[in-house]
């Protein structure tokens, strides 16, 4: 063979093997197109801002200001004597937080979507009216029933059993982490309720022939059953009870306990010069790398999805049990609940929004009543906050949940190879502090206006809910998709239908109240989320959220008290109507199931 | 009336910054002089009143406290004075530092900044400045404004002050146990029941008049009394409430807000110096409005504009005689920052007694 000849083989044998990448990178994408697609979409909106925290700690000095990489961010933060005592409390209020909030939930969604608790629709509504109480208010709440000083509870132990020193107080790592996990139970609760509400009752019923008790049935066939569900909650809580900021600095500062949160904040929020976001960044990293951590534990326990199929071609019928003689024990679980994060935080705010100035419960108070704070609602607030914020609720949750539905679809659902990694992104808006997540967001949206123009919108706020609440859309929408047998796709496969008509009339019809419920919590996170659109924020987006967040740092917290209660009077109605709908859509999805 | 005392009254002993005495002495002139007559308006030049009303519209940053009515009158007082028609558009500020720093971000990214005009405090207008965003102003001979008012060589002046003093339920606290002076805060009634706020900053201003030493075993005197930490719409609702008996510094606009509710807080008005912040404006350099801004800024120099301030504020200038902090101040020692100070020690001392509070 001439040197020629071989030439011309080795050419030809590159180009065979090049035809042969290029055949399989094609055939890679035409498989998986959906799962690039999503990949694609979720690593720019997720990815750039996390770049941007990334970059951002690693650099001094405020964003787009440039200068070498340094990793003087992390010595200063990681240097603090306090930063070892800080990590200490996190862990421990962050535990607290998930025990209190699973406490409460499994028990509460278990009676509401697997027995025949009377009164559902109610407990809906309180558990959404409960929400809207802005965090800060139901802390003067909290002060005026648990504060050692001039607490309801300390004041009537000291007048009744003369009790010297307080028997009650929040000021203190269980008392923190008491407070947050009860304000997050109505958020695991619409997590986990689709869950609960998928099981096929034919698994409990064959339990109980057994002669399991309900108990039992309860730990050996809901718990496991639900897994992915309740890991999907025990991740995101977690993340979350580290990441939230107004408890601990409301029940935390008093008693000098800090947490990872609060070393964000005083970085991030200065009373004298700008704000040192490299050294929140350096904080965030160890947020972001814990957050991931946890997405990779989620996501080896939904690799198996086969495990937790119910809803299957077979036969899906769910079906409400009846509680017996457990209902009014079980009556009176959800009253104590009730009590405590509806009943309580109302009385506080309605009180706080009839007296002129926050002041404990006393006869003399009474005297003071006053309906002032009302009647200046319309002068605090203009038309603009409502017609954004209206636009934010409906927005947000509707470009969530179809990105949340996608990356859910692909991770579960596909055997894209990448799927882990989709997943952790999903995941990572969720750990990177949401403070910084906006900083850089209005960075890159600074940087890119001419493309996109919308900063200073109401859209960039919008955008960043979108991003933000894919972590919790997809957490809800991977514990829900998962119980869904594949042979119902299988079938829809069979008959030739494309895999996008498969998800769109099998998958997401069989999902539709859990879809609902979550779009309806995600609108709900964005109506009250304050940190990031208050990054975000410029003349043309005010939302009630930051409204009311400037109102209350301006010491008008009767004004505020009497805002909430509005707004409450507002969303119960619209809450109740919307609880009959979405039971309708479930109910003609479910095969007739009533469980309104 | 009082005269404002030129010189501070340092504890033997105790060797105060001595920076401090001359930021001190510079105040007191600036306290002297200002007691030198009413500041009449001088015409505001045809040329910035016609740009102003060509551009039609004023983006402004100001206090969270506004309303839409507050915006409405500062509008049409402000239209009136100078017979113009400019629409104001209002942003109104809950996190200072954080806007500031967004405007520079903005600035860096070469965006025009999303307001013409900030009013904020000197601090913040401080990192305007060192961020190049503030211009260059004849405040003096544009609107009269006092020359001892005029900061950052010219960028900006201050038109009101905020006072900081301790505040006490009065409920609570009365008689002997009222603080007189400020280290009557260490009385140990108000062990673990008084209040230490976000607002550090406060024990810095401090520092300029009593010197770092001084200031540093203060701080160590109140950390150690287990102060409730937070911020100070938090703790004033605490002291209402009676869950805590004083907070070691309130500013105004609470005592204000507590003042017009009749909830049981108070200042205590005896102590010595006074703390001062100045609220202070100026327009940003590349702004889209920017004759609007420079005019405005002016308006709030004039009688009607320093009117409407205190009457939405309860905030007045202590340069300007007859006002109600000018009247406040007299005979006693006032903490203005130098500039000097503001650049150099500020942040950092801040940092510290924060940090000695268990802030970071």
């Amino acid at each position: 063979m001439s040197a020629r000849e071989a030439l011309s083989g080795a050419t030809l044998r590159r180009a065979i093997a090049g035809a042969g990448f290029t055949r399989r990178v094609t055939q890679e994408i035409t498989r998986h197109g959906f799962g690039y697609a999503a990949s694609g979409v979720v690593g720019i909106l997720v990815g750039a801002p996390a770049i941007a925290v990334l970059l951002m700690s690693l650099r001094v000095g405020i964003p787009g200001r440039g200068g070498p990489l340094t990793f003087e961010n992390y010595y200063r933060a990681y240097t603090d004597p306090i930063v070892l005592q800080v990590l200490l409390n996190t862990f421990l209020f962050a535990i607290g937080t998930v025990l209190v909030t699973l406490l409460f939930t499994l028990p509460l969604v278990w009676l509401f979507n697997r027995s025949d608790l009377p009164g559902k629709r109610a407990i809906f509504v309180f558990l959404i009216a409960g929400f809207l109480v802005p965090v800060f208010l139901r802390a003067i709440g909290w002060i005026l029933i648990f504060s050692p000083e001039v607490g309801l509870l300390n004041t009537l132990a000291r007048s009744l059993f003369g009790v010297e020193r307080p028997i009650f107080s929040i000021y203190n790592l269980p008392g923190m982490a008491f407070v947050q996990g009860l304000s997050l139970v109505p958020a695991s609760f619409f997590m986990l309720s689709a869950a609960f509400r998928a099981m096929d009752p034919a698994l409990e019923e064959a339990s109980y022939v057994s002669g399991a008790s309900r108990l039992r049935t309860i730990r050996r066939i809901n718990i496991p059953v639900s897994w992915p569900a309740i890991a999907a909650v025990m991740v995101y809580m977690l993340m979350l009870a580290v990441s939230l900021f107004e408890v601990p600095a409301i029940v935390g500062w008093p008693a000098r306990i800090f947490v990872l949160s609060s070393l964000i904040y005083f970085a991030v929020t200065p009373n004298v010069g700008l704000p040192k976001y490299g050294i929140g960044g350096a904080y965030g990293l160890l947020m972001m790398v814990l957050g991931l951590v946890l997405a990779f534990l989620y996501f080896r326990v939904i690799r198996e999805t086969k495990r937790y199929a119910v809803v299957t071609g077979r036969g899906y019928r769910p079906k409400m049990l009846p509680l017996g003689r457990w209902r009014y024990p079980a009556l009176a679980f959800v009253a104590v609940y009730l009590t405590l994060d509806f009943v309580l935080p109302l009385a506080a705010l309605l009180w706080v929004s009839l007296l002129p100035h926050a002041q404990a419960f006393s006869a003399a108070a009474l005297s003071k009543l006053t309906l002032v704070n009302y009647r200046q609602i319309p002068e605090l607030i203009g038309l603009r906050p409502f017609v954004n914020t209206t636009i934010l609720v409906l927005l947000a949750p509707t470009l969530s949940m179809i990105l949340s539905i996608f990356v859910s679809w692909v991770v579960v659902r596909q055997r894209f190879r990448f799927r882990g990694v989709l997943d952790g992104l999903a995941f990572l808006p969720h750990a990177v502090p949401h403070i910084l997540f906006a900083v850089a967001l209005a960075y890159l949206a600074l940087l890119f206006r001419e493309v996109l123009p919308i900063y200073g919108s109401v859209f960039i706020i919008v955008l960043a809910h979108t991003i933000a609440y894919l972590a919790y859309g997809s957490r809800t929408m991977n514990g829900v998709m998962i119980q869904i047998h594949h042979e119902l796709e299988e079938s829809g496969r069979v008959c030739g239908s494309s895999k996008l008509r498969v998800l769109w009339r099998i998958v997401i019809p069989l999902m539709a109240g859990a879809v609902c419920n979550a779009w309806l919590w995600i609108g709900l996170l964005s109506y009250r989320e304050v940190t990031m659109a208050l990054v975000l924020r410029g003349p043309e987006n005010v939302v009630l959220s930051t409204l009311i967040w400037q109102l209350w740092f301006a010491g008008l917290a009767p004004e505020v008290g009497a805002l909430g209660v509005v707004l409450i009077a507002v969303v119960v109605p619209i809450a109740w109507g919307a609880r009959g709908l979405f039971a309708s859509i479930a109910h003609g999805y479910s095969g007739g199931t009533d469980e309104r | 009336m009082h005269k404002v005392r030129n010189e501070a009254d340092p504890v033997p002993g105790l060797d105060p910054w001595a920076g401090g005495k001359k930021a001190l002495c510079a105040v007191a002139v600036v306290a002297l002089t200002l007691v030198g007559g009413d500041h009449a308006l001088a015409a505001a030049p045809k040329e910035v009143v016609d740009a102003a009303n060509k551009e039609g519209e004023l983006r402004l940053y100001w206090t969270s406290t506004a309303t839409d009515t507050w915006l409405k009158r500062f509008q049409d007082a402000f239209n009136e004075h100078f017979g113009t028609r400019i629409t104001v558009k209002d942003t109104r500020g809950a996190d200072w530092a954080r806007d500031t720093t967004k405007v520079v971000a903005e600035s860096l990214a070469g965006q025009k900044p999303v307001w013409d005009l900030m009013l904020t405090t000197e601090a913040h207008h401080n990192d305007l400045l060192q961020a190049g965003l503030l211009g260059r102003y004849e405040w003096a001979k544009l609107f009269d404004v006092p020359s001892q008012a005029v900061m950052f060589n010219g960028g900006a002046y201050a038109f009101a002050h905020q006072v900081a003093l301790p505040a006490y339920n009065t409920d609570l606290v009365k008689g002997a146990d009222i603080p007189k002076k400020w280290e009557d805060i260490f009385n140990p009634k108000f062990n673990e029941k008084i209040g230490a706020s976000t607002a550090t900053h406060h024990w810095a201003r401090l520092s300029q008049f009593w010197g770092d030493e001084r200031t540093t075993q203060f701080v160590k005197r109140l950390a150690a009394m287990k102060p409730r930490l937070g911020t100070l719409a938090d703790l004033n609702q605490r002291l209402h409430i009676g869950e805590i008996l004083l907070i070691a510094t309130q500013i105004d606009n609470f005592m204000r807000v507590s003042k017009i509710r009749k909830a049981p807080a108070k200042w205590a008005e005896d102590l010595d110096p006074v703390l001062l912040q100045s609220i202070t404006v100026g327009p940003l350099k590349g702004s889209p409005n920017p004759n609007a801004a420079l005019l405005f800024a002016g308006f709030l120099a004039t009688k009607k504009g320093q009117d409407l301030f205190q009457e939405f504020q309860w905030q007045s200038s202590i340069f300007v005689k007859g006002s109600p902090y000018w009247k406040f101040v007299q005979g006693k020692d006032v903490v203005l920052l130098k500039e000097d100070f503001m650049a150099k020690e500020l942040q950092r001392r801040t940092d510290k007694y924060g940090a000695m509070l268990g802030y970071r």
